[in-house]
């Protein structure tokens, strides 16, 4: 199979036996050891494992056996447990620790369903980043220009996909850790509703915010293995007990019947991006807007909200080994450690007025549309940048479109636009009411469908 | 392209004005109070001072100017969060069930 074989093309050729799990893992393989030291997107490559699991999918489907992702080949940001790695999370301090004994259980459910691992993704340093850059294992590097950041933390398993090296990657999001990667790398991607997908096994960063979920070059490819990935699972306590909500059988429904809106006034963006909401809202035939209320107190909510976990999560590492992390993260954490805690029950209860809101928003509109990220990928290393019009830092700005949404854990699926003449995609956000991952899902398949969202393998590393 | 934000400046005194200077992002019906917003910041290496020991933590000079400028930042959202109408009533989102 080619780097632009994606999921569904996969299984399909593996299920009829036109290919082998075992020649699609080789293939992977081959395409990991070529590109990989350009791109920075995997930190460990489990051959062994991946091939001795390819011969049994394959002898298991001989024996007329199926399987939804029959031979996928898959990787995972490298805070997932897989079995016989240390869980690094990105970090110099992790990888210390012991391997891990088995795998995380979304890994155990990819594998059940026929995909195979091939190895762990590189991330910014316990996920408190929105470059992909990691001061241990060097950036993941964008493979649409790799002078260019993949956005971060969920870096490595965007620079996989966007390289083609797997079609089919997990990242977590907590601020926007899989959002802001997919429209840097031009991806689709699922920020599922908090509560969906089991955790377990996964090092957390912000357990009230974090989510895990994937990266595919397809609406219909994300669907799949979301489809795959669902159920309850006791292993992660956040996990709401709720049935199975398959949606690949939806996709084609389109947008046909949904309420859409652009989001305006906080998310109105620069002229860049307002041309890409333009051409969004073209697509869609969307000329409704609306003003999602007190983003900007969400934002700040949801960064006091991380400061204060995020440094709770590290204290006994800041205070033993302060210099072993990025000094970046270290310093941000310290300061965590230092708010009132009088500001975070404030963001809390903010948070539960702000989901008030928002859900009687989700009574007269199925999905909103807002942009990804201010801009299209910086250059790496870049530290500041312009947003309206005023130099600021540029990490924590990265967010800034989609931390209001995390924030109140709604689902998100973000499509790659493409302009004429731009060099580099730019991501929009189609955002759905709590456990409509399918609304989210059906208006990406829509702009897909129109050819104004794609998500093509980069040049030079897709297949003659 | 203006220095990050001059127009924050208070006039008379220190006091910074909140998030104001970002331009469209931010200039929306919610936040039209934010331009006459004005909050006395601390002094941030007080903070850090009183905090550090009562977490075990050391923060060496090399990583001070870095905690200061995080800790002005969530200063500032704080403001901004401070402003915000929660009612007594109002049950914090993460809400235990036994």
């Amino acid at each position: 199979m080619k780097s632009t074989s994606g999921v569904a093309e996969i299984a399909r050729a593996v299920t009829s036996m036109e290919s082998t799990a075992h020649g699609v893992v080789m293939a992977a393989l081959g395409r990991v050891e070529a590109n990989n030291e350009r791109l920075g997107a995997f930190t460990d490559v489990l051959a062994e494992r991946a091939i001795e699991r390819a011969t049994l999918v394959d002898a298991e489907i001989q024996q007329g056996k199926r399987y939804p992702l029959a031979g996928v080949p898959f990787a995972v940001k490298n805070l997932f447990d897989v079995k016989g790695l240390p869980t690094r999370a990105g970090s110099k301090i992790n990888r210390e620790l012991p391997p891990a004994t088995a795998d995380a259980q979304l890994v155990q459910r990819l594998e059940a369903a026929g995909a195979i691992c091939l190895g762990a993704l590189n991330m910014g340093e316990y996920a408190y980043d929105f470059t992909g850059e990691n001061i241990s294992d060097g950036p993941s590097r964008n493979p649409h220009d790799l002078a260019h950041m993949t956005g971060g933390s969920s870096g490595g398993p965007a620079s996989a996909v966007a390289a083609g090296l797997v079609p089919l990657s997990l990242g977590s999001d907590t601020n926007g850790s899989i959002r802001v990667p997919a429209s840097f790398c031009g991806l689709f991607g699922l920020k599922p509703t908090y509560g969906r997908l089991s955790r377990q096994g996964t090092f957390p960063f912000v357990p009230s915010f974090d989510v895990v979920g994937p990266f595919a070059r397809s609406v219909e490819d994300l669907a799949m293995s979301y489809d795959a990935m669902q159920g309850f699972d006791e292993g992660d306590p956040a996990l709401v007990k709720r049935p199975n909500e398959p949606v690949a059988g939806r996709l084609e429904r389109g947008s046909a019947g949904l309420r859409i809106a652009v989001a305006d006034g906080y998310f109105g963006g620069d002229a860049d991006v307002r041309e890409v909401m333009d051409a969004v809202a073209k697509a869609l035939n969307v000329t409704r807007r609306v003003t999602v209320p007190d983003a900007q107190e969400a934002r700040s909510a949801a960064f006091l909200i991380t400061m204060a976990e995020g440094a709770a999560l590290h204290l006994e590492r800041l205070r033993a080994r302060p210099l072993d992390f990025d000094p970046a993260v270290s310093e941000r954490l310290m300061a965590g450690a230092m708010l009132p805690a009088a500001w975070i029950e404030k963001a809390q209860k903010f948070r539960r007025v702000y989901q008030e809101a928002l859900l009687a928003l989700f009574g007269e509109i199925d999905v909103i549309l807002a942009p990804a990220t201010p801009m299209r990928a910086p250059r790496i290393g870049q530290k500041t940048a312009v947003f309206g019009g005023v130099e600021l830092p540029l990490r924590p700005h990265l967010g800034v479109f989609t931390q209001p949404i995390s924030f109140i854990g709604l689902p998100v699926a973000t499509a790659p636009i493409w302009l004429d003449g731009q060099r580099l995609p730019l991501g929009v956000q189609a955002i759905a009411a709590p456990w409509r991952e399918d609304f989210a899902l059906r208006v990406a398949r829509q702009l897909e469908k129109t050819g104004t969202a794609r998500a093509p393998v980069a040049k030079g590393f897709a297949d003659a | 392209m203006r220095e990050a934000a001059p127009s924050t400046q208070c006039r008379g005194c220190d006091c910074l004005l909140v998030e104001a200077g970002y331009g469209g992002y931010f200039s929306t019906k919610g936040n039209s109070g934010l331009a006459r917003m004005a909050v006395k910041l601390p002094d941030f290496d007080q903070w850090i001072d009183a905090m550090a020991p009562v977490l075990g933590l050391n923060v060496t000079a090399e990583q001070r100017a870095g905690v200061k400028a995080n800790l002005k930042t969530a200063a500032k959202m704080a403001a901004l969060l401070d402003k915000a109408k929660v009612g007594d009533e109002i049950e914090p989102a993460p809400v235990f069930r036994a």
